[in-house]
């Protein structure tokens, strides 16, 4: 569970966000470094206007900083044209956003294989892999239902699926819980974690603490700045001399 | 219940006597635990044999003696503030008594104290959820779904503490607007009566407006208790 | 939406005066929530106001412009008889002599003959009819009036100019004729110039040259006015009748008489006239023609033609307002569904269902009668204002009538179009009704709803019975009713097949590309969107595909019973009066001197006359020798028997036994005249013909009955000739010939100037033996380098005087490219926009999809495909339904238009047999390629142009945090 050696899967280097100029400029992010290895969960929570969705939005290659770099498996996300970019978020990166994740005309297996349809793999090559990676969320048997006739707790978990389809790995998640009950939230942060320990990356925007917690790190927004971070956890066995705290 | 650390804090603001002390804590506290004389008088004594207080100067007319910080005493303030609350030994209390006076007394990044604060639980509702994951909570056996339960319960204590300190972060950003849209328009009130002199009276030493800001205590108070 | 607004009036009405309060409140709060909405999304708004106003525009415009254009009887009073009761006419030429059979209007409906004329007692047999003669019958003032043409010289030029001649100093003229400035004309020599003739180059001051028969008149202009030669067309000059025969004129018609007086002529008194052989159009008739219509003696005044138009007219109409409710559905469609959410809360506040529909429709209501409103206003004005434009270019030759608004149709129409309005919002306003409140309370989408199992069903039986009528239809001959019928209800049953179709397109998405597969999935699924844009496709494409059969198959009759009017390649010129042959040669030799000219001669007189000619000799003969040849049936008795003259059974006038004749009016029943060298060259005749016709015999065309024995009776006698060169009266003076005969195939005759248009071949020598006279009917124009240039046939056309005309024989003119090309304009913009429109609003709705797509990695490629995908599917399915099911509709049309009954004609009396033997097969030719490229070119094209029209990558539209 902790960050294994080797290039991390996603790095922020002192990122900068200025939206806007002269006396309207509103600074989303400010010199933010962050770190995302393999196998690893990292949560953001902070309050709205800290910048939040602005990072997930930078890490993804939705929106490009101001200053700084951006790099995703080890290529600067800077030197992409708008094309290299859409590239990016096809094999690369998968998003999963609060709600309308998937395209309702579709099926939840042609969901889970758009981004490789997208890419010019074959249709059934294709829905091998989204079949498999349903199965790995626990949702094969939704594969030929429609996004309506599913549950919110099941759509994320299709939308978990197509984002680590094929050779994805990193999944940018803003508030992935935030239609959900809590127990339905809990499994779908369950599977994101059991998705990361067998190697995916994650990062979880979050305001919830419960689903946070479920990160092997959490970082601190505060006005665009990381004021804290939660850094390696303590080993497990120190808890059980207290299981119930005052 | 242990008020070490708030009386510390207090007399790091500036020497006060002892039934001062006590109206001060409760003052700012709003009653909620009230003290008596006796309590405070036994925990300064602990606190001088600890030689984190000293005795400041002499008796005055009403023969009150005054206590004030030793060097020990303010490093230990300081660490105070800069330490989170160990849940393990200390009662909840103690964070809300934290905040209060971090509110109220000048010179504090209340905005620290609540992140350090909340990093805390976090780092806690990591270490508590990482023992759940071990265990699907449906389909285990009873004793399993007991301790679940209480593990449970853990997690929403410790989430309920972290939306407290959101709850308090957002009032603090909230009472900070109001308080610099007032001096604002105190200023446009003053520059319209046209008085250079005057704004300058106005000010206090020792501390700046930004200041005054950040430790959100309303300028007025602050005036009124000189 | 404000729902307690809504929920308000809702309960309120409730509360309030009962049913009738109820409801009124309801709309009243469906329409203000109409009224805003509209103006939040103009767009949408703009769209549907276009859609229904836009037909109702064009029907408006071409029903004024119609009723403005038409000169209705009661119109044409003033123009006709000014201020008069009545205008008499001479009948049959000018003589008069029959009684008379007419309706109302016998100048548009035709009259008849029915016997020998009365006559006024004292009056002698062929007594002229003069103003005293017709004032003794009517009684009141008469006043003659007549017009003609008149040539008049303007500089270097000659004008034609057509004259009206009446005396303009009667105020009963008024109407007819007005004075502008100066005064009428006291004497033959004197004119009135009007706006017309000034812009034909008379001058409106001073004196003119005038040329008629005679010799060349001067006449001074003493004002302008205006003058009406006929109900539709204005005169150039006003002058006294006595002009006519001061500048010897020839009347243009026959003598006419102002009836002035008190007494209306009602319809009995002009049954009295028709007595006498006069033609009567009476004030009181024209104003309330009801009792002639019902008098059992006159023939029916509309013919089957007006039903047919009247029928075709309402189907057109029919048609666009269909096209109008499928085109608008898709709209009101999408706005139903965008305010899904607030529907379902104002009817979980309690509104019942039928307010809920009445918001729907409420907006279709406001929308719709808006743009119907506006859509006729703007019609009619277009439409006076095209009219407006019409008259005053210089194609128009008719002058329309007075400003005429047909109000009840134009309110017809726009009624219609706010019901069409109101059609299109039904369904969507149905489906808002019945929606799933928990579910869109709770945000979920629209789940597809199954296709109503029945539907499909009705649907397929609908269209076998339209099939069926169809098809009995053609097979029994029968009904233009039946045909309409057939096809509404095939097409109807067409229709209701849609939904279900769009599900099974829906379903086989499967194994398609990504953007094909969601553009299949999305129309499947979202039906009430792309329903009805299918269903615009379908009866667009079904009209085209209707039309196209229809058209190509009898063009392609047309163009096998062609029969060309000279060799190909080759001009005929014709003309008229004598001397006219000596001047086309000469205009043909200067302006294209490469060309051979040949007379085609036949034996009698010029039926062509021209009144304009200068020529000495320019009187037509007052008689002439007939030629007819007798059909070897009938027995002709041997001359100088009993000493009378030899009985020849029906002359006279012609009857069974005339196989040919000169003075017949068809060229097939002419005898021409071509001497022996060309005969032999040009014809290719055998050796015995062309001793036959040095013999001083007769070439016959086959099937006359004329040739016995090779011998031909040809019987001769002489006829009086009218002033306008007709043959008339009975057979004089009778000569029977017999002379050698021979029959000779059509293919020789054909190569004789007109082909198939001679009965039979004589020499010139043969025709002067037997004193016939000969006439020029033609000069045929020959390029020996090839057909006659269109540069060489235009430069004569512009020199030949006025009354010649040349034709150049260029083969079958198909006109098919013109109509593909009108057809593929008209009904491909329709294709194309009911896609379009679709596809936007897909495109609209599709855009939250558009963030997950972004946020997947798709780029703008994809957008566009999936666009071009969605405008392909729709477009295709629609296509490919219009096309199955216009083809039997096409078959069916095309049958009765090309079926061609086969009978014999006799030119000799011009009447037709019909044969019982079998008709010739319908010419079915059914345009392959026009309708491939319809039914895969439009969709094609349709998504070109909807890929074409994305601009934006898609973007990720999230809110930031």
């Amino acid at each position: 569970m902790s960050a294994s050696a080797g290039a991390p899967l996603l790095e922020l280097i002192r990122v900068s966000r200025v939206h806007g100029e002269g006396a309207t400029e509103v600074h989303a992010l400010t010199d933010v470094s962050l770190q995302v290895g393999v196998g690893e969960l990292v949560a953001v929570m902070g309050p709205s206007g800290s910048g939040k969705s602005t990072l997930l939005n930078l890490a993804g290659g939705l929106d490009r900083p101001t200053t700084g770099q951006v790099r995703i498996d080890g290529r600067d996300v800077a030197g992409l044209s708008h094309r290299g970019l859409a590239e990016l978020r096809r094999r690369k990166v998968g998003f999963v956003f609060q709600d309308l994740n998937l395209i309702p005309s579709l099926t939840a297996a042609e969901n889970a294989a758009l981004p490789l349809e997208l890419d010019g793999v074959g249709v059934r090559q294709a829905r091998a892999s989204a079949l498999e990676s349903l199965g790995s969320v626990g949702v094969a048997e939704l594969a030929d239902r429609f996004p309506e006739e599913m549950s919110g707790g099941q759509q994320q978990r299709v939308a978990i699926a197509r984002a680590l389809v094929g050779e994805r790995r990193l999944v940018l998640a803003d508030e992935p819980t935030g239609a959900l009950d809590s127990h339905t939230g809990e499994s779908v942060l369950r599977v994101l974690r059991a998705r990361c320990d067998e190697g995916a990356s994650g990062l979880l925007v979050t305001h919830e603490a419960r689903h946070a917690a479920w990160a092997d790190r959490v970082v601190f927004l505060r006005d665009g700045v990381v004021v804290d971070t939660t850094g390696a956890p303590p080993a497990a066995e120190e808890l059980l001399d207290h299981p119930s705290g005052v | 219940m242990s008020i070490r650390q708030g009386l510390l804090a207090l007399l790091a603001q500036e020497p006060m006597y002892g039934a001062r002390l006590r109206s001060e804590f409760e003052d700012r506290t709003g009653g909620t635990w009230p003290l008596n004389v006796g309590q405070v008088y036994t925990t300064l004594t602990r606190l001088e044999r600890d030689g984190l207080v000293e005795v400041s100067g002499r008796p005055d007319a009403e023969g009150r003696i005054a206590y004030r910080l030793t060097d020990a005493g303010r490093a230990e303030v300081t660490r105070w503030w800069s330490t989170p609350v160990d849940r393990d030994s200390t009662p909840r209390d103690e964070l809300a008594i934290k905040l209060a006076l971090a509110v109220t007394v000048p010179g504090v990044d209340v905005q620290r104290v609540v992140q350090t604060q909340r990093t805390a639980t976090l780092r806690h509702l990591q270490d508590l959820t990482r023992l759940k994951s071990r265990n699907d909570p449906a389909g285990v056996p009873r004793h399993e779904l007991a301790w679940q339960l209480v593990l449970e319960n853990l997690v929403y204590a410790a989430e309920g503490e972290v939306r407290w300190l959101d709850h308090v972060e957002a009032s603090l950003a909230r009472a900070a607007v109001g308080r610099r849209e007032e001096t604002r328009q105190r200023d446009v009130r003053e520059a319209d009566r046209g008085d250079g002199a005057d704004a300058s009276a106005e000010g206090h030493p020792g501390t700046s407006e930004g200041g005054r800001e950040a430790h959100g205590i309303p300028a007025t108070s602050r005036r009124r208790r000189r | 939406m404000d729902e307690t607004d809504a929920g308000a009036a809702g309960r309120r009405g409730s509360r309030g005066a009962g049913a009738f309060g109820h409801w009124y409140a309801g709309w009243r709060s469906a329409l203000r929530l109409a009224r805003r909405d509209a103006s939040k999304h103009r767009g949408r708004g703009a769209l549907v106001v276009l859609l229904v106003g836009l037909p109702v525009l064009l029907i408006s415009a071409g029903l004024t412009a119609f009723a403005t254009d038409d000169v209705n009887p009661v119109e044409s009073l003033p123009r006709v008889m000014g201020q008069a009761q009545a205008v008499v006419s001479l009948s049959d030429a000018g003589v008069a002599a029959q009684r008379v059979l007419q309706g109302p209007y016998p100048m548009d409906g035709g009259y008849g003959t029915a016997g020998p004329a009365e006559r006024e007692p004292g009056v002698p047999k062929r007594a002229p009819w003069t103003r005293e003669r017709v004032q003794r019958l009517t009684g009141g003032t008469v006043l003659s009036t007549t017009t003609t043409v008149v040539r008049a010289e303007v500089g270097d030029r000659q004008v034609h100019a057509a004259a009206l001649l009446v005396d303009g100093r009667q105020p009963v003229t008024r109407g007819m004729a007005s004075l502008t400035s100066g005064r009428w004309p006291r004497t033959a020599d004197e004119v009135v110039v009007t706006p017309e003739g000034a812009a034909a180059g008379l001058p409106t001051s001073g004196t003119i040259t005038l040329a008629a028969r005679g010799r060349p008149t001067k006449v001074t202009v003493v004002g302008t006015g205006t003058g009406w030669a006929t109900a539709t067309a204005h005169a150039d000059l006003v002058a006294l009748p006595a002009a006519e025969e001061a500048w010897e004129a020839p009347a243009d018609r026959p003598q006419s008489f102002l009836i002035a007086r008190s007494q209306p002529v009602t319809w009995s008194g002009v049954k009295q006239l028709n007595a006498h052989g006069l033609l009567v159009e009476s004030r009181a008739v024209f104003e309330h023609p009801q009792e002639a219509q019902a008098d059992p003696d006159v023939p029916p005044a509309e013919s089957e033609s007006d039903i047919v138009v009247a029928g075709i007219v309402a189907l057109l109409v029919v048609g666009i307002l269909l096209e109008t409710v499928l085109l608008a559905g898709p709209a009101f469609a999408v706005s139903a569904s965008r305010q899904r959410r607030s529907l379902a809360l104002i009817a979980s506040n309690g509104a019942p269902r039928a307010q809920i529909r009445r918001y729907v429709l409420a907006q279709a209501v406001l929308l719709g009668v808006f743009a119907a409103v506006v859509g006729a206003f703007l019609g009619v004005v277009a439409g006076l204002l095209a009219i407006r434009w019409w008259a005053a270019s210089s194609h128009a030759m008719n002058a329309p009538g007075p400003v005429d608004i047909p109000v009840w149709e134009v309110l017809g129409v726009g009624a219609c179009a706010s019901v069409a309005s109101l059609a299109a919002a039904y369904l969507p306003a149905r489906g808002a009704s019945r929606l799933d409140l928990i579910g869109v309370l709770r945000g979920q989408g629209v789940t597809a709803r199954p296709v109503p199992r029945g539907l499909p069903v009705i649907g397929l039986v609908l269209a076998g019975i339209g099939g069926a009528v169809l098809a009995m239809n053609i097979a029994n001959d029968g009904h233009e009713a039946g045909i309409a019928i057939g096809a509404i209800v095939l097409v109807a049953g067409a229709l209701m097949l849609i939904p279900w179709l769009l599900s099974c397109v829906g379903r086989l998405g499967r194994r398609l590309p990504l953007p094909l597969r969601m553009a299949t999935r999305d129309v499947g699924r979202q039906r009430g969107r792309g329903a009805p844009a299918v269903a615009a496709v379908m009866v667009a494409v079904t009209a085209l595909t209707v039309l196209a059969i229809a058209n190509t198959s009898d063009q392609a009759q047309a163009r096998r019973d062609y029969q060309p009017q000279a060799p190909m390649g080759d001009g005929l010129v014709h003309g008229g009066g004598p001397g006219w042959p000596s001047a086309v040669a000469a205009v043909v030799h200067r302006q294209a001197p490469a060309l051979d000219v040949t007379p085609v001669r036949r034996v009698g007189i010029s039926q062509w006359f021209d009144p304009m000619s200068t020529s000495p000799d320019s009187h037509l003969p007052t008689s002439t020798t007939v030629v007819r040849l007798q059909k070897a049936s009938c027995a002709v008795s041997p001359p100088g028997a009993r000493g009378k003259s030899p009985v020849v059974p029906g002359y006279g006038s012609v009857g069974r036994c005339t196989a040919l004749g000169s003075d017949r009016h068809d060229r097939r029943a002419s005898i021409g005249v071509v001497d022996l060298r060309s005969a032999r060259d040009l014809l290719h005749l055998t050796d015995s013909q062309v001793d036959v016709l040095a013999r001083g015999g007769i070439l016959v065309a086959p099937g006359r009955e004329a040739v016995h024995d090779e011998h031909a009776t040809v019987l001769a006698g002489t006829r009086r000739v009218t002033e306008y060169g007709q043959a008339v009266g009975s057979l004089r003076d009778p000569r029977v010939d017999r002379i050698a005969a021979a029959t000779v195939s059509t293919a020789t005759l054909d190569r004789f100037g007109l082909a198939g248009d001679t009965g039979a071949l004589v020499t010139p020598a043969t025709a002067a033996s037997h004193h016939w006279p000969t006439f020029t009917d033609a000069l045929q124009l020959h390029d020996p380098g090839g057909p006659v240039s269109s540069g060489d046939e235009d430069a004569i056309t512009q020199h030949l005087p006025q009354n010649a005309f040349l034709q150049v024989e260029r083969g079958f003119q198909s006109n098919l490219a013109l109509l593909y090309s009108l057809l593929f304009g008209v009904f491909g913009t329709l294709v194309l926009v009911a896609t379009l429109i679709s596809t936007a609003l897909a495109q609209a709705e599709g855009r939250a999809d558009l963030g997950t797509l972004a946020a997947v990695g798709a780029t703008k490629r994809l957008r566009r495909a999936v666009a071009g995908s969605q405008a392909f599917v729709v477009a295709l399915v629609g296509s490919l339904l219009g096309l199955v099911v216009g083809f039997v509709p096409g078959v069916a049309l095309a049958w009765p238009l090309t079926v061609e009954h086969m009978g014999s004609y006799d030119p000799a009396t011009g009447n037709t047999t019909l044969a019982d033997a079998g008709a010739a097969a319908p010419v079915i030719d059914i345009p392959w390629l026009v309708l491939a490229a319809v039914v895969i070119g439009v969709p094609v094209l349709a998504a070109l142009l909807a890929a074409a029209a994305i601009r934006k990558s898609p973007e990720v539209t999230r809110r930031a945090a």
